[in-house]
C-alpha cells in the first residue's frame, strides 16, 4: 500500500525518474541535500518522547533525532526524499498538494542554498489546526403508510459522534464518542396475508408467526474509538461499543459488547477523488433472552450468548461529479452472516438554480445478528433510487442545505419462517443540514406511500 | 434543409478594456510576491477583470526564481517567459499582469488571485487565449472566478472611471 500510494503521489505528481532528468520545461534541477520543518508535530509529542530517556541530555538528542524522521517521513509521503533531484516544477507541485492536503492550517515551503551549486535544503514551516471538539447530530423522522388494521409504521432515529480536539476536517480526532438511538413502532409488524405472501404454509401459530417478524422496538448503541497517531497515509484505530436493543410485543433484549480493531488509509489528496478506505475485524458477543434467541426451529426458545467475529471493508469517496461510500462485513465463523450497504450519489449539475443529483443504495443484510439490524426483517435486502434536488446557501455565518429526495424503495426479505417477502415504495424526503465550525446538525422528514416492514 | 445544430453559441468577439495595475501593485509586491519569490518555490498569480459590460479579461503568470543567478522568470502562461533581474521584477509582473486594452474606461472588478486551482479552467484558459469561448461551449467566467479555489486572493478593487 505504501509503494502504491508513493507510486501514485509520483503519477500525480508527474514526476518520474526520466522525467527529473529530461523535463525541458525546466532546465535547473536541484538537488535536495537536507530536509527541516518547523512546527509539523504536535508539542505534546516531544514531551511524550522525551519520558522515554532518562537523562535530559540524551532525551534532547533523541527527541530531535525522532522529530526530524518524523519531518522527512511527511514529505517522502508527498514524494519528495533526502538525497534526491527535483524540479522546479516538481516543488510547485509539491507545494501545491501539501497545501491541499488540509492536514495542517498551513504550510510555506522554501528553499536554501547548500553549499554546493543546485544544491539546496528544504525547509517546511507547518502550522496545525487548533483543537477543537466538533460535534455531529443527525436527526431522522419518517412515517410509511400502513393499512387500517396494521397501522403506519413511525421510525425516529438519532445518531451522531462527538470529536475531541480534532485538528482541521481530515485529521481524525485521537478520541470519538459515537451513539446511535432508534425507535421504530407500527400497530402490528405484519398482517398475517403480508407474511404468507409467496410463502408456504407453516406449522407456526398465527401469533408464533407475527412474533417471529417482531421489527418493531428500540435500539441504542454507545462507543468509543481511539485513532491512533497518523504518521503515515493511514491511521490505527481500536472502538469499544455498547448496544441495546428491546424488541416490542414480548418484551425480549438483547445486549451487545463489541470491539473492533483496524486501519483507515486515506485517499491521495491529488487524486480527483478525496477517499478513505477502512479495512476492520469486528468481534460482537451478544445476550439475548425470550424468542430474541437465534435458535434452530423445534429446540424451543430460552436465553442465549453468541459470540461473532466479522471481517468489515468500507470506503468512501467524493469527487467532483459523485459521492459515494460502502460497508460490507462477513463473518468470519462457520454460520454465514453478512451485512453491508452501498449508497451513491451521482452529482448531475445545476439546473434552474438548484443542484441535481441522482441517487441510489442498497442495503443487505444476511442473518441479523447485530443490534443494529434487528429492527427489520432477517435476511433482507433493502433497495433504492431516488432523484435529489438541493441548494447550498449560507445564513448565520454557516454553511447550510436544504434537499428534497423523491424516490422509489423495494424492500425484500425472508423471515424466520423462511416466508419471502417484498413490498415496494414511492418515498419523499425533506433534509436540512448545516455545517458550522463546531458542528454539523442534519434533520430529516420522510413520507413513504406504504410500510415496507 | 441546412442544419444549425453545430452553431451552438455565438462566440463573442473580444471587447477588451484597458486595466494598468501598476499603481496600486507596488505595497503588494514588497508585502506578498518578494518573500515568495526569495523562498525559491515557483508560483502562479492568475489577474481576472470583469467589466461592468460582461467581458471578462484573464492573464495568468508562472514565477519563477534563481537563487545562484537572483534572476526572476516570469513566464505568461500560453504566450512567452523573460528573465529579469529581482529589482526590475515588480515592474514586469504588473505590466505582465495589466490589461492593455481599447481606449474606453469601464467599470470593472479586478481580482488576483495567488495560486489559483482551476483544474480544467487552466487548460481552457491556456486554449482559448483571450476569447471567451472554447469551440462550442460558453465560459461563465463569472461564475469561474467566484468558484476559483485559490491560496490567497491578493488584491481585489472595483474601478469605476
Amino acid at each position: 500500500m505504501r509503494v502504491t500510494r508513493y507510486l501514485c503521489t509520483m503519477f500525480c505528481l508527474g514526476m518520474s525518474s526520466a522525467s527529473l532528468a529530461a523535463d525541458t520545461d525546466f532546465k535547473s534541477p536541484l538537488f535536495i541535500d537536507g530536509i527541516h520543518c518547523e512546527g509539523h508535530a504536535d508539542s505534546k509529542l516531544g514531551e511524550a518522547l522525551r519520558k522515554n530517556y532518562s537523562n535530559d541530555e540524551i532525551a534532547a538528542v533523541g527527541v530531535k533525532a525522532q522529530l526530524q524522521l518524523l519531518c522527512e517521513a511527511l514529505f517522502k509521503e508527498f514524494g519528495v526524499e533526502k538525497f534526491q533531484w527535483v524540479t522546479p516544477g516538481d516543488l510547485e507541485r509539491l507545494d501545491f498538494t501539501l497545501k491541499h492536503s488540509k492536514r495542517f492550517q498551513s504550510v510555506d515551503l522554501s528553499i536554501k542554498k547548500s553549499e554546493m551549486q543546485n544544491h539546496v535544503h528544504l525547509v517546511g514551516q507547518f502550522q496545525q489546526f487548533s483543537k477543537k471538539t466538533h460535534y455531529t447530530v443527525n436527526g431522522s423522522s419518517s412515517v410509511e403508510r400502513g393499512n387500517a388494521d396494521d397501522g403506519n409504521r413511525y421510525t425516529q432515529r438519532l445518531n451522531g459522534h462527538i470529536d475531541f480536539e480534532r485538528q482541521g476536517e481530515v485529521n481524525l480526532a485521537p478520541l470519538v464518542f459515537g451513539f446511535d438511538f432508534r425507535n421504530s413502532t407500527a400497530k402490528h409488524p405484519l398482517s398475517v396475508e403480508t407474511l404468507k405472501e409467496g410463502g408456504e404454509e407453516t406449522t407456526l401459530t398465527l401469533e408464533e408467526q407475527i412474533a417471529q417478524a417482531r421489527p418493531s422496538g428500540s435500539y441504542g448503541h454507545v462507543e468509543m474509538r481511539l485513532n491512533l497517531l497518523r504518521l503515515r497515509s493511514y491511521t490505527p484505530f481500536f472502538t469499544i461499543g455498547l448496544d441495546h436493543t428491546r424488541i416490542s410485543g414480548d418484551k425480549t433484549f438483547s445486549r451487545t459488547n463489541s470491539y473492533e480493531a483496524g486501519v483507515v488509509f486515506h485517499g491521495d489528496p491529488l487524486l480527483s477523488m478525496n477517499s478513505r478506505t477502512q479495512l476492520s475485524i469486528l468481534n460482537a458477543n451478544y445476550v439475548a433472552t425470550g424468542t430474541e434467541t437465534i435458535v434452530p426451529k423445534g429446540q424451543g426458545s430460552g436465553r442465549g450468548a453468541r459470540n461473532i467475529t466479522f471481517a468489515g471493508l468500507s470506503g468512501a469517496g467524493s469527487s467532483s461529479w459523485m459521492d459515494a461510500d460502502f460497508r460490507l462485513y462477513r463473518s468470519i465463523t462457520q454460520d454465514l452472516h453478512f451485512f453491508g450497504n452501498v449508497d451513491v450519489l451521482f452529482k448531475l449539475g445545476d439546473y434552474l438554480g438548484l443542484d441535481h443529483g441522482l441517487g441510489v443504495s442498497q442495503e443487505v443484510v444476511r442473518g441479523a445478528v447485530l443490534p443494529e439490524h434487528r429492527l427489520g426483517l432477517p435476511d433482507r435486502n433493502v433497495a433504492k433510487g431516488f432523484w435529489r434536488v438541493g441548494r447550498d446557501f449560507t445564513a448565520f455565518g454557516a454553511k447550510q442545505s436544504l434537499t428534497v429526495d423523491a424516490g422509489f424503495g423495494i424492500y425484500s426479505a425472508t423471515n424466520y419462517t423462511e416466508n419471502s417477502y417484498s413490498v415496494g415504495n414511492f418515498y419523499g424526503q425533506l433534509a436540512y443540514v448545516t455545517h458550522a465550525d463546531l458542528f454539523d446538525v442534519s434533520l430529516a422528514f420522510a413520507y413513504g406511500s406504504q410500510r415496507l416492514y | 434543409m441546412r442544419s444549425y445544430f453545430g452553431i451552438a453559441l455565438l462566440i463573442l468577439s473580444s471587447r477588451a478594456f484597458g486595466v494598468d495595475l501598476c499603481p496600486s501593485y507596488a505595497t503588494l509586491h514588497e508585502r506578498e510576491i518578494i518573500p515568495r519569490i526569495r523562498s525559491g518555490i515557483p508560483f502562479k498569480l492568475l489577474g481576472v477583470a470583469i467589466g461592468n459590460d460582461g467581458t471578462v479579461q484573464r492573464r495568468a503568470l508562472r514565477v519563477e526564481y534563481d537563487l545562484w543567478k537572483e534572476k526572476v522568470t516570469v513566464e505568461v502562461i500560453g504566450q512567452g517567459r523573460e528573465t529579469v533581474g529581482l529589482s526590475k521584477s515588480q515592474d514586469h509582473i504588473c505590466r505582465a499582469l495589466s490589461f492593455p486594452g481599447s481606449k474606453t474606461l469601464v467599470k470593472h472588478q479586478y481580482r488576483l488571485f495567488l495560486n489559483p486551482v482551476l483544474e480544467n479552467g487552466l487548460e481552457r484558459l491556456r486554449s482559448t487565449k483571450g476569447t471567451d469561448s472554447a469551440g462550442f461551449l460558453k465560459i461563465d467566467w463569472g461564475r469561474l472566478v467566484k468558484d476559483i479555489e485559490t491560496e490567497k486572493i491578493l488584491l481585489e478593487r472595483e474601478f469605476t472611471p
